[in-house]
């Protein structure tokens, strides 16, 4: 049985060589102690990998029935079990004919078309209504992360606003949630604590105080809101709403006792390294309940990472419009295949961390990987690839699902918030049905 | 990247070989009538106007618009939170601290190009919990500052173990640069009310201040730029107040907080005068603050920042390294610089004969290294070398990792430096990599300007970017690639008749007369000054600006002056007419 008791509350950081103070642990009483059967929460991740894939390596090898991997995805093999690869789909995308990526890149977990001229998407992707029923009592009701640095350009493709085009994650209102890309300040926002090494009765006491901070600039941001034009009141909305969360979440801090945070890693990573760190980062996130919701953005909107250092050189959206040529369409292989190794290697992260009910981490989780465009020379929005893992939804895994009459993202995410018990009857702008063939 | 999507598709594959063909008047058809780029619709000259005929745009373009007096020159600007460059600065100017906390935050949306766009700017709980941070790490080094410190004795006025009057003196001292403004008891009294709250349970005084202090850097008061209207329903232009345009001016010129000069002439009145608000203006220009302007407007406009994510491929340009990356930055902040504070006109943007170089640099550019550390001036008389467009930051922040893009250079002069981005390819063209193949790129350019749709908008795009094709993805000279001697002329349609011309250096002087430059350059500086997107269909604000830069002499500076003077920037309305 675990107690507080002689807990450490700092952690020494093997590359930074200081040692960082650990949050104060608001109430570490696992349920075990009171005699009852431990829960764990139910998570959340969205994936998604730019450009699209190379849909022949991408599809598994065998119609709807047990699933026989493609060569892309070779080395989910020992995970197979746990895996559901869905094919036929396809997503909304944006008002003009031009913009694809943005209209595949804002619509992506949000099953809405991407306006031209708006900063602002029509409501919530499916990660923040999952938030909205199991995030209430985490430090972070969600966590948004970004793969590669910045934008590619000052606008994004074809005059959409970068607020839609290079952003998944959006809040009920539609606005979008900023993403980080720095290894440390993901590190620091998930497991530095406010209260660094004070005592209990400390922490306590500086909590109040924040929250009479926190409360007086709400006073004020509500007096000022009264003296505002409509469209600076709509502006001043976003910080109250803002306060108000990070208000209503302080004092909560990680409240698994079993789980240790990673090292800390900061600065420029190769694309390798990053990604285990970002996999190391949201694996013990959720372990430590620290939130339970997490999106990334593995590439900006037409990301040209040049993957050389897989014998792939060139930027990956050059490549992407492959106009049949065999050079573009092997390197796109190796690419996929580099993604979804990667992948591979998150999900048997999170397979290895044992979860507060005596499962693992995976089987509590669900994750959703796939991309803002099918084919990347034919911007095609049907035919989208998508693999769903992890035991977080209760969907009967180990399958492929084709899907012969289109349906929608829509009804994939209708099906996905219901089963993290949303009361929900319709997601975006095509989720009027859950998406059937998920449980069997 | 926009458009990189439909280069790489546009291949209208025709086996015909066609000499090169002419920028046609009725400029880019082939789009689907609506063009992108937000705010980037152009003043159209039209026929009647100088330098080369770029596309006409489609409707929305200001050439169908016209100057419009139905477009007012004052439009709706969304309530402005401090974008994280501005944040930084701002806690820099107002406690003296050397850590940048802007540099912690998330990078803004960008929007019309810009990073300082108040409907782009938003808050959401990531802000916050880093405006918290931020404000007790700030506060904390304000209070660990030695006792005779100037900038700790600026606000620590007195003990605050004394008692409330101590921190409601201290408290509005803060608050009032905080909020770029005075500031009433009334306003800080809740806040002195939980520092002495904080004090009767037992708690130090200073401590108390210190959380007092931080309700007031996490104030809206001071994470936005208020400005606010006498009514607040109407849809009336009235001038804002002497301290909102104080901050207006200082962020737009130095990207941080008004001084307490500027804040003085707002408080006594001047600054709501011509004379007054000119003199601050040449005050501000004049100031090294004013280096902001490079960093941030010249950084985004000319894409300077873009210098700092391109990844050359290490194969295909082993040369290039770190050091070379940020020298690119440098030498094409230096030379804007230089055409700014020496009141140079912005065509010489195009033409400058000269450019500033370090050891790297001169490495780079096979030029003579300079005799000590840190840029020089060189002057670039009779080389191949010739504005800003032949520098290696522009040559490869529009480059791919492992060529050079005469497409995606072309289009950047289209829509960056003339503000008359080409519409959109047609749908259904037959697509093609058209850049990716085994024959020069010059010869599949051509091959896909051989059919109409295509030929339109790359008859003007190509012969622009195939014109720096001495330069490589990385900006070093060459006089032949992998498929022989490189080809660098090319002929374009202007309003002096068809011209000719071989490489850049020839190339410069024909765009640098083009009308439509200094037209977008006041759009572009309009747009990051007063943070709304200005178009084509602003003429009036624009035409305002450059009746008086013209006045005011013509030169970059005059611009950067004649935007601050301009209504658009000092007035507001609460809505749209």
């Amino acid at each position: 049985m675990r107690t507080n008791k002689g807990f450490s509350r700092r952690l020494l950081l093997g590359g930074a060589a200081c040692a960082v103070a650990l949050p104060f642990f608001e109430s570490l009483t696992p349920k075990e102690a009171r005699g009852q059967a431990a829960t764990a929460p139910k998570r959340f991740l969205a994936y998604l990998a730019p450009n699209g894939f190379d849909m022949a390596d991408f599809r598994p090898k065998a119609a709807t029935g047990p699933l026989a991997l493609g060569p892309m995805m070779a080395s989910l093999e020992p995970l197979k079990d746990q895996v559901l690869v869905l094919t036929g789909l396809q997503n909304t995308k944006q008002d003009r004919k031009m913009g694809d990526h943005a209209g595949g890149i804002g619509s992506f977990l949000s099953n809405r078309t991407v306006v031209y001229d708006q900063e602002k998407m029509g409501g919530a992707s499916i990660d923040q209504v999952i938030a909205a029923q199991v995030g209430g009592k985490t430090k972070l009701k969600s966590l948004e992360l970004s793969g590669e640095e910045g934008f590619s350009d000052g606008y994004c493709d074809s005059g959409y606003r970068c607020a839609v085009g290079n952003h998944i994650a959006f809040d009920a209102s539609g606005t979008p949630l900023p993403k980080l890309f720095d290894t440390g300040a993901i590190f620091d926002r998930l497991f530095q604590g406010f209260d660094a090494g004070a005592s209990a009765a400390e922490a306590e006491r500086r909590a109040k105080y924040r929250k009479s901070v926190l409360d007086n600039v709400l006073g004020q941001a509500n007096e000022l809101s009264s003296k505002l034009s409509v469209t600076d009141k709509k502006k001043l909305d976003e910080y109250l709403s803002a306060v108000r969360d990070v208000e209503s979440r302080i004092g909560m801090s990680m409240t698994s006792a079993s789980c240790k945070p990673p090292t800390r890693r900061e600065g420029p990573l190769d694309d390798v390294t990053r990604h285990g760190v970002l996999a190391d980062l949201i694996a013990l996130a959720f372990q430590c309940n620290v939130t339970s919701v997490v999106s990334l953005m593995w590439g900006n909107m037409t990301s040209n990472r040049n993957y050389s250092f897989i014998g792939a050189p060139g930027g990956h959206h050059d490549i992407s419009h492959h106009g049949d040529k065999a050079e573009n369409i092997a390197k796109l292989k190796l690419i996929g295949k580099w993604e979804l190794d990667q992948i591979a290697a998150l999900l048997t992260k999170l397979k290895s961390l044992p979860d507060a009910d005596g499962r693992t981490v995976l089987d509590n989780t669900t994750v959703f990987v796939s991309s803002d465009i099918s084919d990347g020379d034919a911007h095609n929005h049907d035919d989208m690839p998508v693999l769903l893992a992890g035991g977080g939804a209760g969907f009967s895994m180990g399958r492929h699902v084709e899907y012969p009459d289109k349906p929608s993202f829509g009804s994939l995410f209708l099906a996905l918030a219901k089963a993290y018990g949303s009361s929900i009857t319709s997601f975006g702008e095509q989720g009027l049905m859950p998406l059937p063939g998920l449980v069997v | 990247m926009l458009g990189l999507k439909w280069y790489g598709r546009l291949g209208c594959r025709l086996g015909v070989w066609v000499s090169l063909a002419l920028a046609s008047l009725s400029g880019c058809t082939a789009g689907e009538g609506a063009v992108p780029g937000a705010g980037g619709t152009g003043t159209n000259t039209g026929p009647g106007g100088t330098g080369v005929t770029v596309p006409s745009g489609a409707p929305g373009a200001g050439g169908s618009n016209g100057p419009s007096a139905a477009t007012p020159v004052v439009g709706l600007i969304t309530l402005r939170r401090l974008n994280r460059v501005e944040y930084g600065n701002t806690l820099r100017d107002l406690t003296g601290t050397t850590t940048d906390y802007g540099a912690k935050f998330p990078p803004e949306n960008l929007s019309f190009g810009f990073d300082n766009i108040g409907e782009a700017l938003t808050v959401q709980p990531l802000n916050v919990e880093l405006y918290e941070e931020s404000a007790e790490a700030v506060l904390t080094e304000l209070f660990a500052r030695p006792a005779a410190d100037p900038v700790r004795n600026r606000f620590l006025t007195c003990d605050a173990a004394t008692g409330r009057s101590c921190v409601i003196k201290v408290l509005q001292g803060f608050a009032q640069y905080a909020y770029r403004r005075p500031v009433a008891e009334a306003e800080i009294g809740g806040l002195a009310d939980i520092a002495q709250d904080f004090v009767t349970s037992g708690g130090k005084a200073d401590e108390g201040l210190k959380l007092a202090l931080k309700g007031v850097l996490l104030s809206p008061h001071f994470i936005y730029r208020v400005e606010l209207d006498a009514d607040p329903t109407s849809n009336v232009v009235h001038p804002v107040s002497a301290f909102e345009l104080a901050t207006r001016l200082s962020y737009y010129l130095w990207s941080t907080t008004p001084d307490s000069t500027l804040l003085v002439e707002a408080q006594n009145g001047n600054l709501l005068s011509d004379a007054g608000l000119s003199a601050q203006i040449d005050r501000l220009l004049s100031d090294a603050r004013s280096s902001a302007l490079l960093s941030n407007f010249v950084g985004q406009w000319l894409n300077l920042r873009r210098t700092e994510q391109v990844k050359p491929d290490e194969k295909v340009y082993p040369s290039f390294d770190d050091e070379l990356r940020a020298s690119l930055r440098q030498e094409s902040e230096k030379f804007f610089g230089e055409l700014l504070q020496k009141e140079r006109p912005i065509s010489e943007l195009l033409t400058g004969s000269f450019t500033y170089i370090n050891k790297r640099l001169a490495t780079h550019y096979g030029l003579p290294a300079p005799a000590t550390d840190g840029f020089v001036r060189v002057d670039l008389s009779g080389s191949a070398r010739v504005g800003f467009l032949t520098q290696a930051s522009y040559l490869t922040a529009t480059s791919n990792p492992t060529r050079t893009s005469p497409v995606k250079r072309g289009k950047w002069v289209l829509d960056q430096l003339l503000c008359t981005p080409p519409p959109p390819p047609p749908a259904n063209v037959d697509l093609g990599a058209v850049e990716v193949g085994d024959t020069s790129l010059r010869k599949r350019l051509e091959q896909h300007r051989a059919k109409e749709p295509c030929n339109s908008c790359h008859a003007i795009m190509d012969p622009i970017g195939l014109s720096f094709e001495n330069f490589d993805g990385i900006g070093t000279y060459r006089t032949s690639d992998q498929y022989g001697p490189i080809d660098a002329t090319g002929q374009l349609r202007t309003a002096d008749g068809v011209v000719s011309f071989n490489g850049a250096a020839e190339l410069m002087p024909i765009l640098a007369k083009d009308a439509r430059l200094a037209d977008c350059f006041a759009q572009k500086l309009l747009t990051y000054a007063v943070g709304r997107g200005f178009s084509g269909a602003d003429a009036g604000a624009l035409k305002a600006v450059a009746d008086s830069s013209a006045a005011l002499g013509a030169g970059v500076r005059g611009v950067f002056k004649s935007v601050a003077l301009s209504e658009a920037f000092r007035s507001r309305r609460a809505v749209a007419p």
